[in-house]
């Protein structure tokens, strides 16, 4: 039962044994944007008002990088468990007293540039990938590269001289590969 | 017939849509809208006096014209209720690519349908149809990317459609980035090659220039 806090109270109860339990988490249009099937948290067994199995779960969700505006607004996420033999039930988070489940809707918007950043990672193809800033780690490194230049030649005209040097054995050993 | 529900969970503003579809008048839609690739959620229950032996949903654009059809097996058919059977059943509708990047024609926006009914062994039950609304709009480039490409074709004589065609595309998306993908493993392959060829030269040239080295001083 849903007690109005953050956190879900209770456990369903069942007579099938539950074996997985899935999270789908859709944007503010509704696009499904992840989804997790994970081991049940918490399975008891035993006596339980008449059924043999009481079982709850919880997942963990990182709010993702989000660089289109439109997708700041009321998230929502959808559970529900996957019993032996491949039926579902236990739909939720969300269960009022008439027994109709809901989804949990929380708010998203936009942060601090740092966190979009540095902290939030980014999704690609349903899976959790890095923060933006480590995304960008070849032009970093570039740029690491450079000033490196800068210092050993001690001027900026002779690090450009530098990278303009490499590019040109680099093109001559393409070239001389290309003959052979 | 007597009742059907379909309860829908709709976001952001959650709330359960209940549809009769003996009154029309109890169509229920939202403010909310969706985008190519949105999930829709129905869940439909209600009885019959016939045994179901499936569920069709419809999904129709805002011109009214068929954009696809799914016949599914209902969750649980039983006997029971005040008539014969109950059914219920849950269907997952992902809206498809609204834009056609110029291969096909561009979906139109607006209030789209989803129109269900039962059937039994006979054909459709009668009076088995529910219908739900909802706002649809194009949204972005990469939505439209990574949505389903619905094609079909229905077959009329005399205004009655008599027989369908109709699959689903792959989302233009993935095949793009399969591509991607493709061409960057080529030229990561390339360029090893070519790394090692050139790391190989260098490594024969500096071991022949030592070999003459050590047989001057010898």
């Amino acid at each position: 039962m849903y007690d109005g806090s953050s956190l879900q109270k209770g456990y369903w109860l069942s007579d099938a044994k539950p074996v997985k339990c899935v999270w789908e988490y859709y944007d503010p249009h509704m696009h499904k944007f992840y989804r997790v099937e994970k081991d049940v948290a918490v399975v008891y067994e035993g006596d339980f008002n008449g059924h043999r199995y009481a079982f709850a779960d919880y997942n963990e969700f990182i709010i993702p990088a989000l660089f289109m505006p439109d997708r700041y607004g009321d998230w929502a996420v959808r559970s529900y468990f996957i019993f032996e033999g491949g039926g579902h039930g236990g739909e939720g988070p969300v269960v009022d007293e008439q027994g109709n489940s809901y989804m949990l809707s929380f708010p998203v918007i936009k942060g601090s540039t740092f966190n979009l950043i540095f902290n939030a990672p980014i999704y690609l193809f349903g899976h959790k990938t890095i923060p933006l800033f480590w995304w960008l780690t070849p032009v970093w490194a570039l740029i690491i590269f450079f000033i490196i230049a800068v210092i050993y030649t001690r001027s900026v005209v002779g690090a450009v001289k530098l990278i303009k040097n490499i590019a040109e054995a680099t093109r001559k050993a393409k070239t001389e590969w290309r003959r052979r | 017939m007597k009742r059907i529900t379909i309860i829908t969970t709709l976001i952001p503003i959650l709330f359960l849509l209940f549809v009769n579809s003996v009154n029309a008048e109890n169509i229920y839609t939202s403010d909310s809208y969706f985008t190519a690739g949105s999930v829709i959620l129905i869940k439909l229950e209600g009885e019959t006096a016939v045994k179901p032996t499936g569920v069709v949903y419809e999904l129709l654009d805002a011109n009214g014209h068929v954009v696809y059809k799914w016949k599914h097996r209902p969750d649980i058919v039983r006997r029971g209720g005040i008539l014969d059977w109950y059914i219920y059943d849950e269907f997952e509708i992902k809206l498809p690519n609204m834009m056609g990047f110029f291969i096909f024609e561009d979906r139109p926006e607006g209030q789209w349908e989803i129109k269900t009914y039962f059937e039994y062994a006979k054909g459709i039950i009668e009076g088995s149809e529910s219908r739900f609304h909802f706002n649809v709009y194009k949204g972005n480039v990469i939505d439209n990317l990574f949505a389903p490409i619905y094609i079909y074709k229905g077959y009329r004589v005399f205004g009655i459609e008599v027989a369908h065609m109709q699959f689903e595309l792959f989302p233009f998306g993935w095949i793009l980035t399969f591509i991607f993908a493709i061409f960057l493993f080529i030229l990561s392959i390339k360029y090893i090659r070519f790394a090692l060829k050139q790391g190989k030269i260098i490594i024969s040239r500096s071991s022949a220039r030592i070999k003459k080295e050590w047989r001057t001083k010898g």
